[in-house]
């Protein structure tokens, strides 16, 4: 059975990981490793059990695999408006730094979402041996947008439910519910419930990963996680952009990263896993 | 003949939220919320597949929780957006 220990790293130790070994018996894979990348705000939370057992799945397999929380968020040290894309590339870096010193001889990371494009953008400056790209936001543009057109939609539902209800339920409805997109103040923005520094918010729009051009990408698996069998168009361009080919998929699931309850993401995990094994051979 | 809006939506919504019910199990008026357990991201899911399936885009202004809450109400406003 494998290991997980709480690990500080980072430059200044400000950095709070999770760090799962492969426990007595495990077979030997020669040391692979994977980073986790986790994705943004709210889908963070609803995938923290996802790449929990990810994390396990690949330990028990012999793997060393780490997760852990950008400056800013989770357990790390620094307020949640501190975070940046910036900070969160060389977060990532941190990380691959921290396996290289545990002995990885093969490592990789895998990303989800915005932490897809953080993976990818650190595949380019350090050498990673592969890469795994679950539903990556190629566009930050598109996901800002979506994001604020999101919480706008939210709090216009919230304010009907008020409307609807009786005065004594509505009032601390209506606390919580401050106006989505303008400033809070000079310079933060409320980005549904996550308060980002106007700098930040311009440096996830700013966010192009058909731009991105590393001279050359380790073996990468894009999947798409969604109710469609076709690909989608920017996830398409993406991988087409690539040089050599990335390996493609999709796989019909719910997009956990967005419930609240239990999804079945079985089909997800194998599709890695079998894509991680194979590329260990 | 031509797909009628109300199936298409119902389509969408059951492929989209992934819901264990066939896309003609839903009424028209059934509020899709209330019965179908949906939360506000799961009804924007909504919003983003209105958008893409009829190509209609919707301003911040015309969100309106009361337009997306039956399958009947969603029509009247792609029907209206159509013209």
């Amino acid at each position: 059975m494998s290991a997980r220990r709480i690990i500080r790293f980072g430059p200044k130790g400000e950095l709070f990981g999770v760090l799962h070994s492969p426990g007595a018996g495990a077979v030997d894979v020669g040391g692979a490793g994977l980073v986790i990348c986790a994705p943004f705000g709210e889908e963070a939370k609803s995938t923290y059990r996802v790449f929990f057992d990810l994390a396990g799945t690949l330990a028990d397999k012999g793997w060393i695999v780490l997760r852990f929380d950008y400056f800013g968020t989770g357990n790390s040290m620094g307020r949640f408006d501190e975070f940046t894309p910036a900070h969160a590339g060389d977060d990532v870096l941190s990380a691959l730094d921290l396996l290289r010193e545990q002995g990885v001889a093969k490592l990789g990371l895998l990303g989800l979402g915005l932490g897809a494009a953080f993976a990818f953008d650190a595949a380019g400056k350090r050498e990673a041996d592969f890469v795994v790209m679950w539903q990556p936001i190629v566009n930050g543009e598109e996901f800002y947008k979506l994001n604020v057109k999101q919480a706008i939609f939210r709090q216009k539902l919230i304010r009907s439910k008020q409307k609807n209800q009786p005065s004594s339920d509505a009032a601390p409805v209506q606390a919580s519910a401050p106006a989505a997109g303008p400033p809070i103040d000079s310079d933060i923005i409320d980005l549904d419930g996550y308060p980002l520094r106007k700098q930040t918010a311009e440096e996830i729009r700013a966010i192009n990963l058909l731009k991105v051009k590393p001279p050359a990408i380790p073996p990468t698996f894009i999947m798409q996680i969604s109710f469609s069998q076709t690909m989608a168009r920017n996830i398409q361009a993406l991988a087409d952009s690539c040089q050599p080919k990335p390996q493609t998929q999709c796989v019909v699931c719910e997009p956990f990263w967005k419930r609240i309850g239990l999804v079945d993401v079985t089909p997800v995990i194998s599709a890695t896993v079998g894509w991680l094994e194979g590329t260990m051979r | 003949m031509a797909e009628k809006i109300e199936d298409k939506i119902k389509g969408m919504i059951v492929e989209r939220l992934f819901l264990p019910v066939k896309p003609d199990e839903i009424a028209d008026d059934d509020k899709l919320m209330e019965k179908y357990e949906i939360d506000s991201v799961r009804l924007f899911e909504i919003v983003i597949g209105i958008e893409e399936i009829f190509g209609v885009s919707f301003e911040d202004e015309e969100f309106s929780p009361e337009a997306f809450e039956t399958v009947s109400a969603i029509s009247d406003v792609v029907r209206t957006k159509l013209q």
